[in-house]
């Protein structure tokens, strides 16, 4: 396999504000791929976004999009990036079709007939003054300007915020789309758990400014597991290292692992512990188990 | 590579300054209409010229005020700006072009009416010899507005913007007292008919402009170390 | 081939599971032939909204089981019909004997040996 550039490299990020810091935060997005980008409110998300757009400039550590350095050649690596954040706004005394003018000419690539075609999949008006827009309609818009270029890297953040589930679709179509050259990347922080398990190759938990877990979406899915456990009286429970949670004191327990493996059932089953049900867990799930174990670490 | 980034920046630049003059145009057109209502007042009666002369002034100072607040500081408020920040430029480029862009729109119908001011003396019951001052007043309604924008765009802290305008508004009146009293540029009681435009009044106009020009100088020539542009 | 596949994030199975069997299913009966050139990972996914590592997952297990066979160069395609997968036995056949071939040396025989080795056990296979 030849190395590629990855689209984006953040290596050892730290930021630090008033009352809030990021650290140590690294992350790998390779080219042709998806990345959900996953937190609580207040865990770094925006933050981590803003550092790699060049918007803010990190304390320490090394910024590379496209293969350019951030901040210094923003520039350049923003000609071919789409960036669409939910606290960003067009202008409110122009037009969505000023807009489109306005993006047509600032950069090399823009594809009018695909511009069109989204305006009618996303139910908007080209001629429609941008302040009467409804918040869902103005991330719409925002989402139609990245789009119609398509750039070689979108970075969007929350980018189905405020949007109704038949929109919610539609775009998630379009992003789906855009992943059928395998040259192009996207890297998206969302809430919607569901959207992010489904679309993403790559996730990233973040959490208090520290990326908490960051791997392929297959393998969390495959190593996370929830078991339900018959623990008879007088039986001790077994002290197993990928276990994150144990979960009751009575006959039945439910432990959470993040490495499940069937030497799992050996060890149980050695203890005189019986297993009952093993159930996957969805990916917001494994966030909750995720966040609230590698909280539990810290505090030790 | 270099050559080309640096001439699609410059194109960027000018695209934004237009974009500025285009969204202010209605503000613009309200300056003009009022700059020139001012200036139609002036030129009648005796009270007309002091009700006249006022709401002039009014209007040159409110549309900086409004442009400084509205075009500048409410970008930064409503996140168009970080619209402005996702196209491809250094964050320098945009106060740049926004420094220029609000300047241009101010400029316009300053010009404009700043023309017209001087042309109305002769019918006003202003003496000619009145002109000097006034030109160095508009001067330095040009200058109060690129300290305001400058501040605007340079301070995020909304509060310390206001502070700042409030300030150069005020420094207005003492602006005026100020050169009415060199004896070659205010006319005294002697009421005199025909401008004078002795040395002094090149002095205060140098002065002015230099300041004028500092004001740019500072975003345009001096890559700001700022490491927020939020 | 127009019978699109429906994901379902409510149902219990992983996706990479559901993507399977849908296929499977269509594969059965008929809907996507044999020999058929099947759609690319990335169309695929597009298609279906789901992540490219999970179709991915989907398509190199249903080609382990045989139902999918890749020509090398030439893209992937629904096994069955004349073109049983030829290619994968061969490669097994191809490992075999390599690993065949590796022990031979070991043992210190020759190339003629080892062919008469080979001629005695498929006698040995026909009298069964």
């Amino acid at each position: 396999m030849i190395a590629t550039t990855p689209a984006i490299e953040l290596r050892g990020i730290h930021k630090a504000f008033r009352f809030f810091t990021l650290q140590e935060v690294s992350l790998e997005l390779s080219p042709g791929q998806i990345m959900g980008f996953v937190g609580p409110n207040g865990a770094g998300k925006s933050t981590t976004i803003r550092i790699l757009m060049g918007l803010l400039t990190a304390d320490a550590g090394h910024v590379r999009v496209l293969g350019r350095a951030m901040p210094q050649e923003q520039a350049l690596a923003k000609r071919d990036i789409g960036f669409v954040s939910d606290d960003m706004r067009l202008f409110g005394n122009a037009t969505l079709a000023w807009h489109m003018k306005f993006v047509e000419r600032t950069y090399a690539k823009w594809d009018s007939r695909y511009a069109a075609q989204l305006l009618s999949r996303f139910n908007l008006q080209a001629e429609q003054p941008i302040k009467g827009l409804s918040r869902g309609e103005h991330v719409k818009a925002l989402l139609l300007l990245v789009l119609a270029r398509r750039p070689r890297l979108l970075v969007l953040d929350e980018p189905t915020s405020g949007l109704d589930p038949v929109a919610r679709q539609e775009v998630l179509s379009e992003l789906m789309d855009v992943l059928q050259d395998e040259d192009r990347s996207i890297l998206f922080s969302s809430h919607n758990t569901a959207d992010v398990e489904r679309i993403s190759d790559q996730i990233t938990f973040i959490d208090r400014g520290r990326i908490v877990d960051s791997r392929d979406k297959e393998t969390f899915l495959e190593r996370w597991r929830r078991i339900e456990l018959h623990v008879r009286d007088g039986v001790k429970l077994p002290d197993v290292p990928s276990v994150v949670d144990v979960n009751g004191t009575g006959r039945v327990a439910t432990v959470t692992t993040n490495y499940y493996t069937p030497e799992l059932h050996r060890i149980y089953e050695r203890a005189g512990v019986e297993i009952h049900e093993v159930q996957r867990m969805s990916l917001e799930e494994i966030f909750v188990a995720n966040v609230m174990s590698s909280r539990k670490e810290r505090a030790r | 590579m270099n050559d080309v980034s640096h001439a699609t920046t410059r194109a960027l630049v000018l695209r934004l300054m237009a974009k500025d003059v285009y969204l202010n145009r209605q503000t613009m057109f309200a300056a003009l209409i009022g700059g020139l209502a001012s200036l139609i007042i002036a030129s009648t009666s005796g009270i007309g010229y002091s009700i006249g002369s006022i709401s002039f002034i009014t209007t040159m100072m409110a549309f900086g005020v409004v442009l400084a607040m509205f075009s500048i500081a409410q970008e930064r408020k409503d996140r168009s700006g970080m619209f402005v920040l996702s196209l491809p430029l250094a964050p320098m480029d945009y106060v740049r072009a926004k420094l220029l862009g609000t300047t241009l729109t101010y400029f316009i119908p300053w010009s404009v009416l700043s023309a017209g001011a001087v042309l109305v003396i002769p019918l006003t019951p202003l003496p000619d010899g009145a002109m000097p001052m006034t030109v160095l007043l508009l001067v330095y309604f040009l200058l109060t507005f690129s300290v305001m924008a400058l501040v605007a765009l340079l301070v995020s802290s909304e509060a310390k913007t206001t502070l700042a305008i409030i300030a150069t508004n005020m420094s207005l009146t003492f602006f005026m007292f100020g050169i009415s009293r060199i004896h070659g540029i205010g006319w005294g009681l002697d009421r005199k008919e025909t401008p004078t435009w002795s040395g002094s009044f090149f002095a205060v106009l140098a002065a002015e402009l230099a300041v004028i020009a500092i004001t740019f100088a500072i975003p345009m020539c001096f890559n700001l170390r700022k490491k927020e542009f939020l | 081939m127009h019978s699109p596949l429906n994901i379902s994030q409510t149902d219990p199975r992983p996706m990479y599971l559901q993507i399977k069997e849908q296929i499977r299913h269509r594969v059965a009966v008929g809907d996507w032939k044999a020999g058929q050139e099947v759609p690319s990972i990335r169309a695929l996914a597009a298609a279906v909204r789901v992540s490219v590592i999970t179709v991915k997952r989907a398509y190199l297990e249903l080609e382990r089981e045989g139902v999918i066979v890749t020509r090398h160069g030439k893209g992937s395609f629904v096994a069955g019909g004349l073109e049983l997968p030829t290619n994968l036995q061969e490669q097994e056949l191809d490992e075999h004997l390599a690993a065949a071939a590796r022990i031979a040396r070991l043992l210190g025989l020759s190339d003629e040996e080892l062919l008469e080795r080979l001629e005695k056990v498929e006698r040995s296979m026909v009298k069964k």
